[in-house]
Parts: C-alpha cells; sequence; structure tokens
C-alpha cells in the first residue's frame, strides 16, 4: 500500500518531531488504527454524556431559561411531524380531556348566559333599577355611576398629600373613571376651610378630621409638616380611618426632612404616590346570592308559551284524525286527501252516488273547533280498479287490481321503497277496497342502501356478541363482577339484533349458550357445572326479555388445553344463529 | 415645577378678584361681586428658563368691619398688595395689611399693585404717595384689570422673585 505509506508520511511531516515509537505505530496499523481509537472515543464520550445529560439538564434550568429557548422549536418540530405522521395517536390521547373539557365549557357558557340574561333583567326592568335610573337623573349623573353608589360599602375617591403650612398639593391621586375637581385646587380650598374653622371656632387643636358632603366624606388626618386627606364615597369604615393615620406616620417617617424643607418642589415626592394608589380602599356591599329568579321566570313562561302551543296543536290534530277517521267510517266516503289551514279542514273525498249526502254528513260530525270542508269526487266505490292510479300517485310502483270472483287483489310491481310498500299495504282505500296486496318483481329504490346499512350493522352486533367470553368464579355459577356488567351490554346488543330483524331481512333462528368448565374436578361433575352456568345465562337473557324460544343452552365439561389459563376455562359464551330470508319474501 | 402660594391682599374693592380673573381667564366685568372669606385660582406660568405653578389665594378685603384673616397667610411664598388709585382709604389699610404680613410671614416678596390705572384721571394719589409703604419702584406695578395693562407682568415679576 504505497499511497497509504506515503499519507502517513505527509502526517509526520505536519507534526513537528513524530517519535519513533508512534511512526511505526502508524506503519503497523495503519488508518485502521486510527479509526479505531476514534471510535472508541466516539463511544466513550456517548457513555460520558448519557451518564450526565439529565444532571446536565437539571443544573442548566436552574442557571437560566436558555435550554427551554433552546429545545422549544425541537419539541415544536416533533409535535408537528407526529401529528402529520399519527393523527389517530394525538386523538387517542386528548379523546379523554376534549369531552369533559367542551361539557365544562358548554356549562359554564350556559350558567354565564343564565346569569347575564337574568343581570340584563334585573337591571333593565326591575321596579329597583327603574327608581335608581330616575334617581340617577335626578342627581344629573350617569346611572353607572349611581348603581356604583349603591352597591358599594365605601370607596376611597381621592388621595390628596397637602403640605401643612402653605396648603399646597404635594401628591394625589384618585380612582379612575370619576370626574373629579382639580385636586391643587381642592387641597388649597381645603386648607382654607380648615383654616378658617379653626379660626373662627377658636379652636386650638388644629384639626378639623371630618367634612362631610351628601354621602361624600373628606377625612382628614394633620401631622407635623403635612396633612392627609380622604375623599371617602359612602360608609366611614374603621379600615379606612386605621389607614390613614398609618399612612400619614409612614410618609412623615420617609420623609421627615424633605417636609421640613418644603419649597413647593413636589418631584422629590414623587416615589410616595405609589403609597397614595394603594390608599385608594375599595369595599363592596355583601349582595345576597340569590338564585336567578328572572331568568327562571322568563324561561318558565316561555316553556308554557310553548307547551300549550304544542298541547293545542296535538289537540288538533287529534281531532282532524278523529273526523277523518269518522268520514273514512261513513259507507259510501273515501277521504283520499286533507288539508287543515285557517280553521277549515278541507277533505277531498271519493263518494259514491248512494252515499249520504256531505252536507248531511258535515252536520253529523258536529265540530265546532272548525270548519269541515267536504270537497267530493264522485265514485263507484264498488269499483277498486279506480283508485290504483290515485294510489300510484301517492306510493309510486306500479299498480294493478286483479279482480278474482267477489275480491279484487292489488298487484304492486315496479320500483317503490319498502317504508312506501308497508304505508300502502296499511292505507284505509286499499284495506277496505282490495283483499290482497300481491308483489311480484319489486325494485327497491333508496332504501336499498339504508337497509345495507342494517344488516353490515347488524353483522357488527353478532360478532361483537359472538366473540363475547363470561367469566366465572372458581367452582360456582356465580358470574364474575366484570363479566355481569359485560352481559347486560350484550342483553342490550341482542334486542337490538331482535328489533333489526325486519329492516335487515335476516331472522335471528337461535341463541345458542354454551358452558365451560376448568379442568379441575372429576368429568360429571364438570358436565353439570359447565350446564348449570350456561343456562344461568339463558335464564338472565329471558328475565331480560329474550324470547324464550330462541335461546338454548348446553354445557360442554372442560373442553380446553392444560396451557389455558384456568380463569380463562370457567366461561359461558353466547351464538347467534341466523338466516337471510330476504330472498325467500321478496323473489317469491 | 415649582408650587408657590400667593396672596392678593388690600381693602374692598380695590379689584384684587378682577386681577386675578384677568390673569387667569383673560376675562373682566364690570359687576361688582365682594369676596367673602377666599377664592383660589391656579395659573402655570413660565418666566425666564422656569415654571412655577402660582396658588393664588384672592382674600377678602379688608374694611371698617373686617381684618386679615391671618391664618389666610400661612404658607404664602409672594404677596400682592393691591391699591385702588381712586381711593386713598386703600392707601391706609395697605399700610396696616403690610404690618401685619411683617408680623405673621417676615420678610417675603412683596408686590404693590396700584390698580385700576384705566381711571388715573380721578386717581386721589400717586406713586410718591406709596413710597411710605417702603416697597421699591421694581416691585410697584400701575395695573388695570380692565384693560389688562401690567396684569401678567406683575404676576411674572412676584414668580421670579419667589423662585430666584
Amino acid at each position: 500500500m504505497p499511497g497509504e505509506n506515503s499519507l502517513t508520511k505527509e502526517k509526520g511531516k505536519i507534526t513537528d518531531q513524530p517519535d519513533d515509537y508512534e511512526r511505526l505505530r502508524s506503519l503497523l496499523l495503519g488508518e485502521d488504527y486510527e479509526q479505531v481509537i476514534q471510535k472508541r472515543l466516539a463511544q466513550a464520550d456517548i457513555d460520558r454524556v448519557a451518564e450526565v445529560i439529565s444532571e446536565a439538564f437539571t443544573k442548566r434550568n436552574q442557571q437560566d431559561d436558555s435550554l427551554a429557548k433552546e429545545i422549544s422549536p425541537v419539541i415544536e418540530d416533533s409535535i408537528n411531524a407526529s401529528i402529520k405522521n399519527h393523527p389517530e395517536r394525538i386523538t387517542n390521547v386528548i379523546f379523554p380531556i376534549i369531552g369533559p373539557a367542551v361539557r365544562k365549557a358548554v356549562s359554564n357558557a350556559l350558567s354565564d348566559l343564565i346569569y347575564s340574561l337574568n343581570h340584563l333583567l334585573q337591571h333593565s326592568l326591575s321596579v329597583r333599577s327603574l327608581v335608581w335610573r330616575l334617581k340617577a337623573w335626578r342627581l344629573g349623573i350617569p346611572y353607572g355611576q349611581y348603581v356604583l353608589l349603591q352597591t358599594i360599602q365605601y370607596q376611597v375617591e381621592q388621595v390628596f398629600l397637602i403640605h401643612r403650612e402653605s396648603g399646597l398639593l404635594i401628591q394625589s391621586s384618585s380612582t379612575k373613571g370619576i370626574s373629579y375637581q382639580d385636586p391643587d385646587l381642592v387641597s388649597s380650598m381645603m386648607t382654607a376651610i380648615t383654616d378658617f374653622a379653626t379660626d373662627s371656632f377658636n379652636q386650638k387643636s388644629d384639626s378639623l378630621n371630618v367634612l362631610q358632603f351628601g354621602d361624600l366624606t373628606l377625612l382628614i388626618e394633620t401631622g407635623p409638616h403635612a396633612v392627609l386627606a380622604f375623599a371617602v364615597r359612602g360608609v366611614l369604615h374603621k379600615d379606612v380611618k386605621q389607614h390613614i393615620s398609618e399612612l400619614l406616620e409612614k410618609i412623615h417617617a420617609e420623609y421627615a426632612q424633605e417636609l421640613g424643607s418644603f419649597d413647593g418642589d413636589t418631584s422629590r415626592f414623587e416615589p410616595c404616590s405609589e403609597w397614595l394608589e394603594q390608599a385608594l380602599l375599595r369595599k363592596e356591599k355583601v349582595q345576597e346570592k340569590t338564585p336567578p329568579w328572572m331568568a327562571i321566570f322568563a324561561i318558565l313562561i316561555l316553556v308554557s308559551i310553548i307547551s300549550f302551543f304544542s298541547y293545542r296543536n296535538w289537540q288538533l290534530s287529534g281531532l282532524i284524525n278523529q273526523v277523518v277517521e269518522q268520514v273514512n267510517g261513513q259507507a259510501g266516503y273515501q277521504v283520499i286527501e286533507q288539508e287543515y289551514k285557517n280553521e277549515e279542514l278541507h277533505l277531498l273525498v271519493l263518494q259514491s252516488p248512494l252515499a249520504v249526502s256531505a252536507d248531511d254528513l258535515v252536520t253529523s260530525l258536529n265540530v265546532q273547533k272548525f270548519e269541515v270542508i267536504i270537497n267530493k269526487k264522485l265514485a263507484a266505490l264498488d269499483s277498486p280498479e279506480l283508485f290504483t292510479a290515485y294510489l300510484e300517485r301517492k306510493y309510486g310502483g306500479h299498480l294493478t287490481a286483479h279482480r278474482k270472483g267477489e275480491s279484487v287483489d292489488l298487484l304492486v310491481n315496479g320500483e317503490i321503497s319498502a317504508e312506501n310498500l308497508s304505508a300502502l299495504k296499511q292505507d284505509a282505500l286499499v284495506e277496505n277496497n282490495f283483499n290482497l296486496v300481491l308483489s311480484e318483481n319489486l325494485k327497491f329504490t333508496q332504501e336499498v342502501s339504508v337497509q345495507e346499512k342494517s344488516r353490515r350493522e347488524f353483522n357488527a352486533l353478532v360478532d361483537s356478541i359472538n366473540r363475547q367470553f363470561f367469566y366465572f368464579e372458581v367452582a360456582s355459577t356465580k358470574l364474575k363482577e366484570a363479566s355481569r356488567g359485560k352481559l347486560h351490554e350484550t342483553i342490550v346488543q341482542l334486542k337490538q339484533l331482535v328489533r333489526m330483524q325486519d329492516v335487515t331481512g335476516f331472522t335471528i333462528q337461535q341463541i345458542g349458550v354454551s358452558g365451560y368448565a376448568d379442568s379441575n374436578g372429576g368429568r360429571v361433575a364438570n358436565l353439570s357445572i359447565s350446564s348449570d352456568r350456561a343456562k344461568l345465562v339463558k335464564s338472565i337473557l329471558e328475565e331480560n326479555g329474550i324470547t324464550e324460544e330462541l335461546v338454548v343452552s348446553w354445557g360442554y365439561g372442560a373442553k380446553d388445553l392444560d396451557s389455558v389459563d384456568v380463569e380463562l376455562q370457567r366461561r359461558a359464551k353466547i351464538e347467534v344463529l341466523y338466516i337471510d330470508n330476504q330472498s325467500i319474501i321478496y323473489d317469491q | 415645577m415649582i408650587n408657590k402660594k400667593i396672596c392678593m391682599v388690600g381693602a374692598f374693592a380695590v379689584g384684587k378678584t378682577s386681577l386675578v380673573k384677568q390673569f387667569v381667564d383673560s376675562l373682566f366685568s364690570e359687576k361688582y361681586h365682594t369676596t367673602i372669606g377666599v377664592k383660589i385660582d391656579k395659573k402655570v406660568i413660565k418666566h425666564s428658563d422656569k415654571t412655577t405653578q402660582l396658588m393664588i389665594w384672592d382674600i377678602e378685603g379688608v374694611d371698617a368691619f373686617t381684618n386679615l384673616n391671618s391664618s389666610y397667610l400661612r404658607g404664602a411664598s409672594g404677596i400682592l398688595l393691591v391699591l385702588d388709585g381712586t381711593r386713598s382709604q386703600s392707601l391706609e389699610s395697605a399700610k396696616q395689611i403690610k404690618g401685619l404680613i411683617k408680623s405673621v410671614l417676615g420678610n417675603i416678596p412683596i408686590l404693590l399693585i396700584i390698580n385700576k390705572a384705566d381711571l388715573i384721571e380721578s386717581w386721589q394719589f400717586g406713586l410718591d404717595d406709596a413710597k411710605v409703604l417702603e416697597i421699591s419702584q421694581d416691585n410697584t406695578f400701575i395695573t388695570s384689570a380692565k384693560t389688562d395693562q401690567n396684569v401678567e407682568q406683575a404676576f411674572v415679576r412676584i414668580a421670579e422673585l419667589m423662585t430666584a
């Protein structure tokens, strides 16, 4: 390998003084050795990093949040990729969370809606709110402000820190959203009033503590250098009094020097404006939480109106049906169309020439709630052939009447839906005038897919039932708790199958219940217990309304291999046997 | 910004309130309203390189029945002593008031304002007579609240004196 040797020589040149040992090693072992060394080193690196990686994460996290910043794009990408590649996995993970979250959100939204509806009704319709509106209008203040006055116990609206000597405002703070006089003027005027009162009444103590205007109280606390005043709306609470004293002491302690040498420069007191903001105390009146009566009342009224109208509707349709039945019951009359509008019931009837007159019939009906108007078409009702055209229009298909001596059969062929076919068979016109309804070469429209759907559903249910096992306690016919629940689910499915027979064209021929025992115990005993287990399941099915004639039970004893878990050996299972009888009925 | 309290003092009906009204709102009315107690206004003025907010205490005028309530003067940094040139009585009152100011506030800037310059033909005393008050010419202003003569200048002057 001359090339390689020259390469190592090249390398040798690059390093300053390659010692002989190293040259010998590279001559002997060449590049392979280097690669092995590199691999070993890389492997060692991996091991070393693997050992400390989580501790390193912890330590770095404590230092700063750079790790989270670095990792978050990686995590975002991997979540994106995961959602893209396996959406069903994410769906499975979030599925249990989404249901409760949606339910909670919906119920919250509903209760919010009810409360806001109630609030709206209470505040716009109640007598109290009307009185409040009137009072607010008389006082010339916005309704919102008046409501605030009525609902708060107290609120410190403005706070003034005033230089005692000059009456100059040092700092002030006020609640947002309420309009005030210029605080500079207010504080000067307040000082003037205090001075005036002090002089006029010769009060040495120079402390006018409280000024009251309507429901606004001006609470004044005087210190050696500064005066603190709170404009309080509502009740003068002891908390406010305590706060004003404490705050004034705090300000004097912190700003003693600045206050002593105050020359009108307020900038030095700016830091204390935060304290003044905090002094804007507010306490709301405790309002009893009453149920949302107004909303409940409104909903009740709505419900009763709806139920009143639906009751009337129900009553009316009952009466209409009664009238139609009465007319149909009258010899020589056949109702073919009915329409109710504007308190008039219009009936289109086929009338035999020999029947009583329509006027007499209406009189005999004696209906008071609405007027019955009979539009008649004369027809010989002993010729049922005349009805086929009308019935075709109504139900579809191709209909012909077949006369066999006295009786007439109705022959149905062409395209008709299964639903219309059964409706046709039950039509009063058909029942009264035709002996039999026969079908021939029928094609079913639309409903085919619906039927196919229910057939698939039926098959799926049968599969699910046939796959189910019910396990028993040791040496007993007692079902295990979990299996009892499963059995009840299965009963629901069985009932559904029974109901679906008509739609699907399947007929359940047998529901077989087989019982098994575990391999412990004698053959006879096992046969007996397995048979008892099957019988137990059979009896539960029958108790729950599965037709007795369908259900059979057998006990097989112990049949399983020894390798099967004994817990699984003590079991029963249900098998549904059914036939597809569609062709038998329709392809006759 | 520096806040300063100044007081308008003088005999009744010399035009203290009118001067303040003219200075703050640039308005003048011939109607006379007597001030009871004190009326307070404010105005921010800029003079040389400073900004000062003046809290102007317009104190009720002094007459035979009303003395100056000294508690209104407390904490004032400057005084505008207002005279009515058409009434020599206002000069007499001013002498008393100045004495009171001296005793209550000590040496603080006092400006002498001789008002009603628009009626100068019916003045009963002049600048020379006002020298008894011992206020320098620099701090004496002849003003008219009606024509706005010298009003702004007087207030700027007191602001300068207070913040010097």
